[in-house]
């Protein structure tokens, strides 16, 4: 059994996680300071992938980068690198899908900081940027924590706008899901069920490992 | 020493503040909702006036006019929160190391220790502030902001979060901590006990308005004018929200 879609899923949900632990922070840390009309804006454009079926995301991905679009065709010409149909297109498409996964439980987790304890770094003289990363997001961090692997259980599951973007070429672009697709679609199901057990095993595990993070945090702060 | 005076437009009244000290230990006295946290974060930076000019020493920390507005950083102020503030993922060690960042890195383990001595907080060196005693947190509170050198003190309610047996075991100390700081320290309380055991100065400040400071004799004999003495300390004793 080739195990090129389950390596190729893992990557990109690994990397995608990544991604969006970066840009989900930033967005609920900033968003929450803007005045409230263009909080709202932001939230809802933010928060759309969660709702929308993947394969308008996909859709959408594709009118911006597909190769004949304007970021696609720049991408193309100046670099000859296609953007779409690559193993790594799918990081794309699943970080704009799980985006909102990590936007929102960054943003939940801002919420219920304590300001003052910005504020007391502040008076004490430590800069905002130790402030951020020391004593803000480590207070925030059993959210924080929650979002990532709930982006990666989600990463590992995303179908519709991968299979838009990346397609589905075996030992290029396979990812599990479009592999088990691909292979009941050709009527091998033995292969397909293989994989579809690997999948649950795997989404089992994450969000085991979920309950168990935040589990002993929730006791202690009670 | 402190100068302030300044505006602030608030949701239900507009703040007026006028704080003019030298030295000593002053108190804002007032209700709840009275404006008084909300006068020590705009001497603090944390929040900012509507106009208005504050000077501590010769430094100028705002002034409206010459739209100078310092950040809390660079404003030399303590402040000591409400409920302390202790950073939850710092030890007291790492708490109080925080507050030494102006000095190299390899001097700031020696001068926490020397902190941790002088609070006698030693032995608690590696405890995080959710397994600490009320009074164990002030302690730390207060080494932490000693430990970044402020020129003035501003105490949030210093007790409002002990209960009054232990408040009147920590006063002396509290007092005596005081007293040892070089600069001057303005305390907000609604507490009347508090203030006359702690303060030299005390303006009373009622919905945002800071009335003239007076001395605390002066203080006591306005009280007791408007209280019958028997209420006084009844009053006191039921304070505690």
């Amino acid at each position: 059994m080739d195990l090129y879609p389950l390596l190729n899923s893992l990557r990109i949900a690994a990397i995608s996680a990544v991604i969006v632990f970066f840009i989900g922070i930033a967005a609920a840390y900033y968003i929450a300071k803007c005045p409230r009309i263009v909080k709202g804006v932001l939230d809802v454009i933010l928060t759309l992938p969660l709702v929308l079926p993947p394969t308008v995301v996909g859709y959408l991905l594709l009118l911006v980068l597909g190769p004949k679009r304007v970021i696609g065709s720049f991408f193309l010409e100046s670099f000859n690198v296609k953007l779409t149909m690559q193993w790594w297109s799918a990081i794309f498409a699943v970080s704009v899908i799980v985006l909102p996964l990590m936007y929102r439980t960054a943003r939940g987790a801002f919420e219920n900081f304590d300001e003052n304890l910005a504020s007391a770094g502040r008076t004490l003289g430590l800069s905002n940027t130790y402030i951020f990363w020391r004593i803000r997001i480590p207070a925030c961090k059993q959210g924080i924590i929650a979002g990532v692997v709930l982006s990666f259980a989600r990463a590992l599951g995303e179908y519709g706008a991968t299979s838009m973007i990346a397609g589905y070429t075996p030992g290029k672009t396979a990812t599990v899901s479009t592999a088990v697709y691909n292979l009941w679609r050709i009527g091998n199901d033995e292969l397909a069920l293989k994989w579809v057990l690997i999948n649950i095993a795997i989404s089992a595990v994450v969000l085991l490992c979920i309950n168990l993070i935040e589990k002993p945090y929730g006791r202690r702060s009670k | 020493m402190l100068y302030a005076d300044f505006e602030k437009q608030l949701d239900l009244f507009t703040l007026k503040v006028h704080i003019d000290l030298d030295s000593g230990i002053y108190s804002l006295f007032g209700a709840s909702g009275a404006g008084k946290s909300m006068t020590l974060k705009c001497i603090a930076g944390i929040e900012k006036p509507d106009r208005g000019i504050i000077r501590l020493g010769d430094r100028v920390l705002f002034d409206s006019d010459r739209r100078i507005d310092l950040p809390p950083q660079k404003r030399g102020v303590g402040y000591l929160f409400q409920e302390y503030a202790l950073f939850p993922d710092m030890t007291v060690k790492g708490n109080i190391k925080a507050g030494l960042h102006r000095l190299p890195r390899k001097e700031r383990n020696a001068k926490a220790d020397e902190l941790m001595k002088e609070f006698r907080l030693t032995s608690l060196a590696d405890q995080k502030p959710i397994r600490l005693s009320g009074g164990e947190k002030q302690r730390v509170a207060l080494a932490r902001i000693f430990a970044s050198e402020p020129e003035v003190l501003l105490l949030d309610e210093p007790f409002s979060s002990l209960d009054t047996f232990l408040k009147w075991e920590l006063i002396p100390y509290f007092k005596e901590t005081l007293q040892s700081f070089s600069g001057c320290s303005i305390m907000v309380s609604h507490d009347i006990d508090e203030v006359v055991s702690l303060c030299g100065m005390v303006s009373v400040i009622q919905s945002g308005v800071t009335e003239p400071a007076v001395g605390i004799d002066a203080f006591r004999a306005m009280i007791e004018e408007k209280l019958p003495a028997k209420n006084l300390s009844k009053e006191s004793d039921t304070k505690n929200d």
